[in-house]
């Protein structure tokens, strides 16, 4: 299940992107968040233990939804759009090791 | 508004507040005024590095007695500040640094302080979340960190709670001294007479000082800070390099607090802004030095206001010129270890006119 | 003539308002937002790869909405707009931004901030959970995303756009769990009378009606308790106006208690801020023309106190016209007479929305200890009362100081005025001897890989 629920506008080219490992269509002019939400309900791990976080705002105040990429970048999902194979990870918290 | 004061302490920062409080056990009234708030000023937004190594060698016996007092904060003042002996590196990134390093450790072992030089190897091998660039370092165990936000206040609360008076917000615009002793003027116009003064007022002690014809050369500066989002703890050591001009730590939250450069400031007007693009030179060499922290983000950046002397070290000492007068400021953006010791000299120099610990080299009149 | 550097920050109405009178009387503005679209909030315009109609996103207000891109547009033609970059600092008179790439700098003579606003929210345990947004992201997502932020939506607050964006949300075809206020009845029927004055009161209040007809529970002066799930929402629980418990199942709570100004360039750049009693808002120092206490600064839009997009339109144009004044171009408001009674006008309409949807200060202030406030740094309103107490203080930067709260990666936008209401509460004392968070570059976080000088 998901978060999101698309309801309007479906009719663009497709976006292939990986999250946790698994290949995602996204949609062009998606944001990172609204296509991870599409396919979960969280983009991230609270640093402090508290559980999933999904970001609040949608719209770059909250600092809620960076979310990190396979290859160590770190970027606000609400404020960035998909790019063909960008891979992302929600597993965890802003950087690449647990504690 | 008139105050009769056995003491009268200018500046609230660790040093006059950690004074107030040894002057209260000494059984004498002492008063702090303090022209913003407890801490406000460099007291409060310093990087935070509790360190002996990389000491000029007059300020190393000092330092010594400092952190036994560091170990004694939760009695002194129920805080233990978040002190951590995590132990703190220098890194050495040329052979010329190396040098310095080791110089540095005959220096530290003639004080009894404990280093430990290590190789490119064993540095890599003992801390692996150094960057290859580092050629080697120098570590002290002993060292650390603490959160400078924490240590002026709750000092200034035991002194409060030992009956010390401290008026916040409250700036000495004026003091004159005659041989019935002080007479000090605030910005709310109250009339101060004490026996003693103390100027522990920071950048602004020459200012002080110049009231009583004692003329020193202070230059004001603004180390430039910065700080990063929380990340998963890796760095338990304090890092810092020979001169100075990098720093970084990570708090036990895991925010990355990073320092480098300076900014600017207005002494007058009490401001100081950090500047951006020196903090965008730092986070290069953050990166470098600390590879994962590429995965962090800058989520702010500060400075305080600094008063550094001519050879780098503080003035600590009884006048030349004004009997009962104590000095102890301009700490040269390296006060933050010694703020505990000081209040102890400040007291021993009010109450006995001497000081066991040798501060011969921090007179005010050696330049 | 040297070629007056001219920057203006912000591509909602103020801005591009702003921006279109200087263009015409000559000036070549520099035109920076931070989003990837022009438009501010209410008409951000959706990315290019959508098709939707502007009628179907922005329902009766789609003309307007046309206006504003129109205007985009033929900027954009004239003068170098730069999106989806942020103003992240300013020093004197130089300005930093990031692209989302590095950060560059761009010189100044004159700068117009019209940086809009953004949600004021309250805490309630359960508020991080996945699943809760605020009513501007609810927008954001339908509009320019066209997804709606969950299958049963529960709508809660105190803001006129909380009916709103119910409605827009029935007509998308998403479905609305219902809509939860925190204003009792009594209140609303007071402020009727006013807000029936008003076109778009009566808007208002047939979008209302038309929600309760469609069958749409609607609540007034709700106390909202929790929300509750494991992982993600799945219900919210409320006292209703009788005191008595409700338990709603829904996936999405939106949360929205009106707006807060995006202030945090102005205070960065040394003008002097003032508390607004009459809002219980931070300003801008100005003097009602846009000038600000930095002689080349200027301030308009809900940057600068939320009035609503129509006053932010005439503000960017006063704005820019006090600007050329300045510069000794001779310059004219398209409306020279009236324009001051415009915005008066629309200020009575504002003070009457306010009326019907107050903010709830006891709710704010009362929070529970075990409550999460700051959700960067994880800090209950517990510890905040307990620095309070322990130091004896209440001033806003201090309290910051010793317990951490709006130390993360927002600035304390998101938890600054449930913090304030606390602190007041709490010492007895007025949201002005609070303060407000003091801003510190960069306003918003950089990831340090482009943060840092690259050789």
């Amino acid at each position: 299940m998901s978060l999101l629920k698309r309801i309007a506008d479906t009719d663009r080219p497709k976006v292939t992107i990986f999250i946790d490992g698994v290949e995602i269509q996204a949609l062009l002019g998606d944001t990172v968040l609204t296509a991870i939400l599409l396919h979960g309900k969280r983009v991230r791990v609270s640093e402090f233990g508290d559980g999933p976080r999904a970001g609040f705002c949608l719209m770059g105040v909250c600092q809620d939804c960076w979310v990190r990429s396979h290859n160590g970048k770190i970027f606000q999902a609400c404020t960035t759009p998909v790019e063909e194979g960008m891979s992302l990870v929600t597993t965890i918290g802003n950087s690449s090791n647990e504690s | 508004m008139k105050l009769n004061i056995d003491v009268a302490i200018i500046g609230g920062g660790t040093a006059g507040v950690a004074g107030a409080l040894d002057l209260r056990k000494q059984g004498l009234t002492v008063a702090v005024f303090e022209r913003h708030k407890i801490g406000s000023q460099a007291s409060g937004v310093n990087y935070g590095g509790v360190r002996q190594q990389g000491r000029n060698s007059d300020e190393l016996p000092l330092s010594k007695r400092s952190r036994e007092i560091w170990e004694q904060l939760p009695n002194l003042i129920g805080s233990n500040c978040d002190f951590e002996s995590t132990g703190h590196l220098k890194l050495a990134r040329s052979e010329k640094e190396m040098e310095d390093l080791e110089q540095f450790s005959k220096l530290a072992a003639k004080h009894k302080l404990e280093i430990e030089l290590l190789d490119h190897r064993s540095l890599r091998d003992r801390f692996p979340v150094l960057g290859e660039s580092v050629i080697g370092a120098s570590y002290c165990p002993s060292d650390g960190k603490a959160n400078p936000r924490l240590v002026a206040p709750a000092f200034g609360r035991a002194a409060i709670k030992a009956g010390a008076l401290i008026f916040e917000k409250e700036g000495v615009t004026n003091a004159l001294h005659s041989s019935t002793g002080f007479v000090i003027e605030t910005e709310k116009g109250r009339k101060v007479y004490s026996r003693v003064l103390v100027n522990s007022s920071g950048a602004w002690g020459d200012t002080v000082a110049g009231w009583f014809d004692e003329h020193v050369v202070l230059e004001v500066k603004n180390p430039n800070m910065f700080v990063t989002a929380p990340m998963p703890y890796r760095l338990k050591v304090n890092i810092g390099v020979p001169g100075a001009d990098f720093y970084v730590r990570q708090t036990d939250r895991g925010n990355l607090i990073c320092g480098g450069g300076f900014g600017i400031s207005d002494r007058q007007a009490s401001l100081s802004r950090p500047k951006l693009d020196v903090a965008q030179e730092t986070s290069a060499r953050l990166i470098d030095i600390i590879p994962f922290a590429s995965e962090s983000m800058v989520i702010r950046t500060w400075t305080g206001i600094e008063g550094f002397m001519p050879d780098s070290i503080p003035v600590i000492g009884m006048s030349e010129k004004i009997p009962e007068l104590v000095h102890a400021f301009g700490f040269s953006g390296h006060g933050f270890q010694l703020g505990p010791v000081v209040g102890e000299i400040i007291s021993e120099l009010v109450t006995k006119g001497s000081c066991s610990l040798p501060i011969k080299p921090f007179n005010i009149n050696r330049f | 003539m040297k070629a007056e550097r001219v920057i203006i920050v912000g591509a909602g109405p103020a801005g591009l308002s702003a921006a279109l009178k200087l263009i015409r009387s000559g000036i070549r503005p520099t035109l920076v937002d931070e989003a990837a679209e022009s438009g501010g909030q209410i008409f951000r315009r959706q990315p290019k790869e959508f098709k939707r109609s502007p009628q179907v996103i922005y329902g009766f207000d789609a003309k307007s909405a046309i206006e504003e891109h129109r205007k985009f547009d033929e900027i954009a033609k004239n003068i170098d707009t730069r999106l989806g970059t942020m103003v992240c600092g300013i020093e004197n008179q130089r300005l930093y931004l990031f692209n989302g790439a590095e950060v560059d700098f761009l010189d100044f003579d004159r700068l117009i901030l019209a940086t809009g606003a953004f949600d004021t929210v309250i805490p309630l345990p359960g508020w991080t959970l996945p699943g809760v947004f605020t009513l501007g992201g609810a927008q954001v997502s339908l509009k320019t995303q066209g997804c709606a932020v969950g299958r049963r939506i529960v709508f809660l607050g105190a803001s006129p756009l909380l009916p709103y964006t119910a409605f827009q949300y029935c007509m998308a075809g998403a479905e609305v769990g219902g809509i939860l206020e925190t204003t009792s009845l009594s209140s609303k029927l007071a402020a009727l009378p006013e807000m029936l004055k008003h076109s778009k009161g009566r808007k208002g209040v047939s979008m209302v009606a038309k929600l309760v007809l469609k069958g749409i529970p609607l609540r007034l002066g709700v106390k909202p308790l929790r929300i509750e799930g494991n992982k993600s929402v799945k219900s919210i629980v409320f006292l209703d106006s009788r005191g008595r418990e409700n338990c709603w199942d829904c996936d999405a709570v939106i949360m929205g208690y009106g707006f807060k100004s995006e202030n945090q360039l102005a205070d960065l750049a040394g003008c002097r801020l003032y508390f607004e009693a009459q809002t219980n808002e931070w300003r801008v120092e100005n003097d009602g023309e846009g000038r600000t206490t930095l002689p080349y600064v200027y301030v308009a839009g809900d940057g600068n106190g939320v009035k609503g997009w129509e006053s932010a339109r005439i503000e960017g144009e006063l704005a820019a016209n006090s600007l050329l004044k300045d510069l000794n171009l001779v310059s004219k408001m398209s409306e020279e007479i009236g324009v001051k009674n415009k915005l008066k006008k629309l200020s009575f309409f504002r003070k009457a929305l306010d009326r019907a949807f107050p903010y709830p200060h006891h709710l704010a202030a009362e929070i529970e200890d075990s409550t999460i406030v700051c959700r960067c740094e994880l800090i209950s309103a517990g510890e905040i009362r307990q620095a309070s107490k322990v130091s004896g203080e209440f001033e806003i930067n201090r309290i910051k100081s010793f317990c951490r709260v709006g130390m993360g990666r927002c600035q304390g936008r998101i938890c600054g005025s449930t913090t304030a209401e606390i602190l007041r509460l709490l010492q007895g004392t007025s949201l002005e001897a609070v303060g407000h968070f003091r801003a510190q570059s960069p306003v918003k976080p950089i990831p340090t890989q482009n943060f840092r000088i690259f050789e």
